[in-house]
């Protein structure tokens, strides 16, 4: 589809293995839609990322970029009218293109996710403590007693009170029932913690104690989170690195702080534009237009028509995401971002 | 900004809903009274914008309601205009209707999915000018799209609200509320349903209002927002003004200890600027049962002992130029000079 320069080689080429002992290993992930009326619709169209063991890595972008459709096929929860293309390595196993049973052994052991509103997914009634213990009792057979202990065991280490294992839903506030979520994803020991928007709808105060708590999780149980999100403050103040998608696409991926003091994509630029900072009086610049459609083919970059900064080249062929500075894996997809290697030498 | 009569003031104002306790039987008599709003006085200049900050169940919401008259309130007095609204009711109410607006939070439901965006602009004018010509009407709904920015007006008249962006919905829902040409507009929560990429165009649309000589009350838990558009801000906790002052002056140099709690916890743009945040423990009590004393005090890190027993109120902050820097604190209160506040 595009004419690969000598610096445009598949990533795994490159110096340092990236990815070497990464929970999650995500290569040139394609998903598309067959709809009723016999058209494909493409969400995704050429995502990577890697999370290793105790890191928090970030997957940003605007409300149809393909964020929650990437993750929701690492998870294998796609519907069936749903094709994925490419690789998913979860703990070196191979998952694309296994079937649903095989797949449902990785499910909340290897990898746990929580979902956008789960606080509110929960079942209204059942009592905490139980629905945290399904998980186990379903997917490791798991004593019913055992897994009630250690039900209690976690909604510790989320902090809540144990005494409230035999609460219902309802009565617990809005933070209490996303920390119960949290703790119901983290009964069969997974490896890599999955949360799309775990804070939408829960108030600022609220928000920042369950950030707090995902990185104290991630921290004392060295397991990997990757966070989906649309709210940039929110990753550059708890993430390591992030990945930014834009129209299905991986466009940017960096250390947070390479990204918010480099970053190399004029769409990465125009969203840190966009976002408003509390102390800083600059203001904030909307992006206009709008993403293309997915259920067209998209020639060329897809960020192009919004681009300032577009040459003929981005009408024509689609830049795929190379190095822009080795030392901290800092890549980006864009034929206006200097490349590592004419840059350093 | 704001001479002569604000625009829109509220003098202690007070809100209860009765409502049934968690686990109370369906009954009528087992329902208690919710202060949602405990006395609040606020105002709006024409061509100015007012941030209403705090948590859920601060009563934010309530207080914008109040404002537009869309709740009846229990104590105080609402002035629109200069004119004591409180009372209004029947034809005195409905033309005070034309001069307020609400603009909803979630563009998706307040527009009719059914009707073009250009019927659902042309509605407010056949209520309330019945004799306009069906020709002018439209030409008015043209205009009103063009105000927000939604241009050739004629393409998005014609569409219905499914074929709009959520940022298009929200400009044409912002359109239809200004129909009528109203002189105060309650915003509550306009972009946290948008993309970043969108919200500074719409509070870019609200600050063009606000310049036109309009009275933005806003109403947003979104600190950033606020810091960037609002002239004032005002922060609320537990159905009480706890602090408000030019926006710049309560980001920069808050003064109450909840103020200073909810700024700290906003992350920073820049991951070098990361700090530990001061994590506020448990979440904002229930206003059926309201702490004694200073309302904050169960969760305040620097309470002392007279918190428990009175109530601060409204006090200036010490050393501010403005003199338009109010807080509620006993602590504030005590360093500015100012008499002990009532006992609880």
């Amino acid at each position: 589809m595009n004419a690969l320069g000598g610096e445009q080689v598949s990533t795994e080429a490159d110096g340092g293995a990236p990815g070497a002992g990464a929970l999650l290993r995500v290569h040139d992930l394609h998903v598309s839609f067959a709809t009723p009326e016999g058209r494909r619709v493409h969400p995704v169209r050429g995502v990577d990322f890697d999370v290793r063991a105790g890191e928090r890595v970030a997957l940003v972008g605007e409300s149809g970029c393909g964020k929650t459709t990437s993750v929701l096929a690492v998870m294998g929860l796609l519907p069936p009218n749903a094709e994925v293309h490419g690789s998913i390595r979860i703990a070196d196993t191979e998952v694309v293109g296994l079937g649903e049973h095989e797949r449902r052994a990785t499910r909340w052991r290897d990898v746990a996710m929580v979902f956008q509103g789960a606080m509110n997914s929960l079942n209204p009634v059942q009592q905490v403590g139980a629905q945290i213990a399904e998980p186990m009792t379903v997917h490791q057979d798991v004593e019913r007693r055992a897994a009630r202990r250690r039900a209690c065991e976690l909604l510790e280490l989320v902090g809540i009170p144990t005494a409230r294992a035999t609460a219902f839903p309802h009565e617990l506030s809005g933070g209490m029932r996303q920390r119960a979520a949290i703790a119901m994803a983290l009964a069969c020991d997974p490896k890599l913690l999955i949360a799309d928007e775990p804070t939408t709808a829960l108030d600022t105060m609220v928000q920042a104690q369950i950030f707090e708590l995902l990185v104290r999780l991630t921290d004392e149980l060295g397991i990997g989170l990757l966070l989906v999100t649309h709210d940039l403050p929110i990753v550059m103040h708890f993430c390591d690195r992030a990945g930014v998608m834009y129209a299905g696409r991986m466009i940017e991926s960096a250390p947070v702080d390479r990204l918010y003091h480099h970053p190399a994509h004029p769409y990465t630029q125009r969203l840190l534009a966009a976002s408003p900072d509390l102390h800083t009086r600059e203001s904030v610049q909307p992006i206009p237009g709008t993403p293309p459609r997915l259920d067209r083919t998209v020639v060329g970059c897809g960020f192009r028509d919004r681009c300032t900064v577009a040459v003929e080249r981005c009408a024509q062929e689609d830049p795929s995401l190379i190095h822009v500075e080795r030392e901290h894996d800092h890549r980006a997809a864009c034929w206006r971002a200097p490349a590592a290697g004419e840059e350093q030498r | 900004m704001s001479d002569g009569a604000p625009l829109l003031e509220l003098e202690d104002v007070a809100v209860t809903f009765r409502q049934r306790a968690t686990g109370a039987p369906l009954k009528p008599w087992s329902r208690v009274p919710v202060h949602a709003v405990a006395g609040v006085s606020l105002q709006v200049g024409r061509g100015e914008m007012v941030a209403l900050v705090g948590e859920s169940g601060s009563g934010k919401t309530s207080t914008g309601h109040l404002a537009l008259r869309l709740i009846e309130p229990s104590a105080g007095t609402i002035r629109f205009d200069g004119r004591d609204v409180t009372k209004a009711r029947g034809r005195q109410l409905r033309e005070l209707r034309r001069r307020m607006q609400l603009i909803f939070q979630d563009p998706y439901e307040a527009l009719d999915p059914r009707c073009r965006v250009g019927a659902i602009l042309e509605e407010p004018l056949q209520i309330h000018e019945p004799k306009l010509r069906r020709a002018a009407r439209r030409e008015r709904a043209a205009e009103g799209l063009a105000r927000v920015g939604l241009s050739p007006p004629a393409t998005y008249l014609r569409r219905y609200p499914h074929e709009l962006s959520g940022g298009q919905r929200q400009r044409a829902a912002i359109a239809a509320s200004l129909m009528l040409g109203p002189e105060l507009v309650v915003a509550d929560e306009p972009v946290s349903m948008l993309d970043v990429s969108v919200r500074a165009e719409i509070m870019g649309v609200l600050g063009s209002l606000r310049d036109a000589g309009m009275g933005v009350l806003l109403i947003t838990h979104d600190l950033p927002t606020a810091a960037k558009y609002a002239d004032r801000i005002a922060v609320m906790y537990l159905g009480r003004i706890i602090e408000i002052g030019p926006a710049a002056d309560v980001v920069d140099a808050p003064q109450h200890p909840y103020t200073r709690a909810l700024l700290s916890v906003v992350p920073r743009l820049d991951p070098r600027l990361r700090k530990q945040l001061e994590l506020l423990a448990g979440e904002v009590p229930n206003p059926t049962d309201v702490p004694s004393g200073c309302r904050f005090h169960p969760r305040c890190p620097v309470a002392f002992e007279d918190c428990p027993r009175l109530d601060p109120r409204l006090a200036p902050v010490p050393d501010d130029p403005s003199g338009r820097h109010t807080a509620a604190c006993l602590l504030v209160n005590a360093a500015a000079g100012e008499p002990a506040a009532a006992t609880a």
